[in-house]
């Protein structure tokens, strides 16, 4: 607390000033210096013993409205019933005990009729009153009226700027009150958010990470530090990317500094580990936008996508293979068919489908069992990928037909061989523990452009021309000749 | 060595009672607000041993300074002088004329100008009341000056007094509707006031005159 009174502020009632003891000769000027009381800027009002005004100066005569000429009057006589009757009794008591009084602004804020020169307005001027005891001059007549002779001067201050500006101060204050309370219950909720975030950034499977807008590391999580294989706190205050491994800095750098630089989604995948060991890890990156305000950062995750990659793999897998054999399935080939059918018109190539077919699949199936049965598809199947290239496609089309994909086909007499090459390998015996079989099969070919220009048309050919085969083979078989394509042979296990 | 017996001890005491009961019925008229004093203990002690008391007393938040609000007393004729002070806890003071301006806000650390007036018209009110009492044991008409308000540690509140002066005491307690405050009046006395003052007072209550 700070009790300082300002260096403006009249007094003129210190202890020495006012209370002259009789060893000391009064110095106050006498009377006839009024001019002099004129020039100060507050107001003086002198009253003798019986209370009536010897001297007013300028000060409170400029302020004086509708009223008699005072000296020689009564407070009371000049002013009525306007007076605060606190001053009245200070006064009295003045003159009656020789107390020195102070009429504060804040309990008595105007206890006299003044108002504020040149204003029109019926509101009377703040002020203050001091009511002060002194004893007159003793060369004055006053002075010579020996013990008891008593003077009331009224020292009175103009407080309407003081008023005001205290007014304005607290209300500045009570403003200030409430803006320090809001921000206080903001700070407290942005500690709560914060406490919050860490300790969601600290429980979270996902691995946080956060940059300036230069891509600088901020905040890094432990689970990002974790998957990384980093140390996070060597790492702040560096480009985030160097959390990544060398290859990857070079591989994702430029799309990060485009993708930075035009404050856009950043999103990549990346493998760590070795073969067989891997991790797959996805890093996304967003930009911290404000509308108001430039960009804040950018907030990223990782995220462990290897279960989720080899999730992908294998239904991919199941969606374009036949699960018993590995082999691809009709779409896949279809697709692929497309794709050569392309290809060959574009470098004037050749295409060949060959449609394969098993002899006498069902009474192997009847007799021996699907088992059997499913051991003769995978075997056909492996048996013909062993008898074409690696780019060539063999597909199973469903139940026990095959088809095959030769592109860049040779001529036909290349063909030919390739056929009569899968008819023999796929006859070749197959031991099934309780016996052994020989399967024969059925081959139709369809060649691009020779036969058709779309894979249907091709397939549907190749097809056509695989049961004309067969029923030669019947045909041939029933006659007595040796079949081409040998049937099924049963034999009892050795 | 100067010591008050207890028949100028009683009697003062009365005074002090009487007195400050006046200025608590002033107090209540400006403020409309029941103000209750309790009554107080008159002591005449050395001023190291009240600025050791006022040390002592128990502080309101961290705080140790005290209010003051004194006023100069002089007789007319000389002889008879004394400083009346007024104490209170900082805080505590700054509590009072807060609640009597009817000001509810939380208190500022720093008091304003027109508090600084309010407080010492209080003090005023209360210091004039018991020196009414005190002239009129005294027998002498004294003329105050202005209050003077100051916040000090209580060591530096008498810095400029001489080191032997003893001091009048009258302590008091002022109880508002929700706060309970002590406050102290004190009169500050050179020894050849102090004498001469005790004489009266053993006059006015007609008791025989110290032995020389």
């Amino acid at each position: 607390m700070s009790l300082v009174r300002p260096a403006s502020s009249p007094v003129i009632a210190s202890a020495s000033a006012t209370v002259p003891t009789p060893t000391t000769a009064p110095a106050a000027p006498p009377w006839p210096m009024h001019h002099l009381l004129d020039t100060i800027d507050f107001g003086l009002l002198v009253l003798d013993r019986d209370a009536r005004i010897v001297m007013a100066n300028r000060w409170v005569r400029e302020r004086m409205r509708n009223v008699p000429e005072p000296v020689g009057r009564r407070l009371a006589d000049v002013w009525g019933g306007g007076i605060d009757p606190r001053l009245l009794f200070a006064v009295r008591e003045c003159l009656e005990f020789g107390h020195s009084l102070r009429l504060s602004h804040a309990f008595h804020p105007v206890p006299l009729p003044l108002y504020r020169p040149g204003d029109a307005g019926d509101e009377r001027m703040r002020h203050a009153v001091d009511v002060i005891a002194t004893l007159p001059p003793q060369d004055s007549p006053e002075g010579t009226q020996g013990r008891g002779a008593l003077q009331c001067v009224l020292q009175i201050r103009d407080m309407s700027e003081i008023a005001r500006r205290e007014r304005l101060l607290k209300d500045q204050a009570r403003q200030l009150r409430i803006e320090l309370q809001r921000a206080t219950e903001v700070q407290q909720e942005l500690a709560r958010q914060s406490l919050r975030f860490r300790e969601l950034a600290r429980q979270a499977s996902v691995g946080l990470f956060e940059t300036d807008a230069q891509g600088q590391l901020s905040y890094c999580n432990e689970r990002c530090a974790q998957m990384l294989h980093i140390d996070a706190l060597a790492q702040l205050g560096r480009p985030w990317l160097n959390m990544l491994p060398v290859d990857d800095i070079a591989r994702l750098g430029p799309r990060w500094h485009a993708a930075s630089s035009a404050q856009v989604r950043f999103a990549d995948e990346l493998c760590l580990g070795t073969s067989g060991a891997e991790t797959w890890l996805r890093i996304e990156a967003g930009p911290i936008l404000d509308a108001h305000r430039p960009l804040a950062g950018f907030i990223g995750t990782v995220t462990d996508v290897t279960e989720f990659r080899e999730h992908a793999r294998r239904n991919e897998y199941r969606a374009n293979h036949d699960t018993l054999t590995g082999l691809a399935n009709r779409e896949r080939f279809a697709e692929r068919v497309h794709a050569a059918i392309a290809e060959a018109q574009r470098l004037g190539q050749r295409v060949a489908i060959l449609f394969l077919d098993l002899n006498h699949f069902k009474q192997i199936n009847d007799e021996h069992g699907h088992a059997v049965g499913d051991t003769a598809l995978k075997t056909a199947a492996q048996r013909m990928r062993r008898c074409l290239r690696s780019d060539d496609m063999v597909a199973r089309l469903g139940g026990d037909e095959f088809a095959a994909l030769i592109p860049n086909a040779p001529e036909d007499a290349g063909l030919e061989r390739i056929l009569g090459k899968l008819a023999k390998a796929i006859a070749l015996p197959l031991n099934v523990g309780s016996c052994c079989l020989r399967i024969g099969c059925s081959v139709g070919m369809a060649i691009y452009p020779d036969h058709a220009a779309d894979p249907a048309s091709l397939l549907a050919h190749a097809d056509e021309q695989m049961y004309q085969r067969k029923r030669q083979a019947h045909a041939a078989a029933a006659a007595g000749a040796a079949p081409r394509l040998r049937l099924v042979e049963t034999a009892q296990a050795r | 060595m100067i010591e008050l017996d207890d028949d100028s001890r009683d009697a003062l005491a009365e005074a002090f009672n009487l007195a400050l009961g006046e200025a608590a019925a002033s107090f209540a008229d400006i403020v409309h607000e029941e103000i209750q004093m309790t009554v107080p203990v008159v002591e005449l002690l050395p001023r190291a041993e009240l600025v050791r008391q006022l040390q002592g007393l128990p502080r309101q938040g961290t705080s140790t300074k005290l209010c003051s609000i004194a006023q100069r007393f002089d007789r007319q004729q000389g002889g008879l002088s004394t400083e009346a002070v007024l104490l209170f806890p900082e805080h505590g003071s700054l509590e009072i004329v807060r609640r009597m301006l009817g000001d509810c806000s939380p208190a500022a650390e720093q008091i304003s100008e027109l508090e600084q007036d309010a407080l010492a018209e209080v003090g005023n009110i209360i210091i004039n009341s018991c020196m009414n009492s005190l002239a009129h044991i005294f027998d002498a008409e004294m003329i105050g000056t202005l209050p003077g308000v100051r916040s000090a540690e209580p060591q530096e509140l008498f810095a400029s007094h001489p080191g032997n002066e003893m001091v009048l005491m009258a302590r008091i307690g002022m109880n508002m509707l929700t706060q309970q405050i002590s406050g102290y009046v004190l009169f500050l006395m050179e020894l050849s006031a102090l004498e001469t003052g005790i004489e009266r007072i053993r006059h006015f209550f007609e008791l025989d005159p110290t032995p020389a």
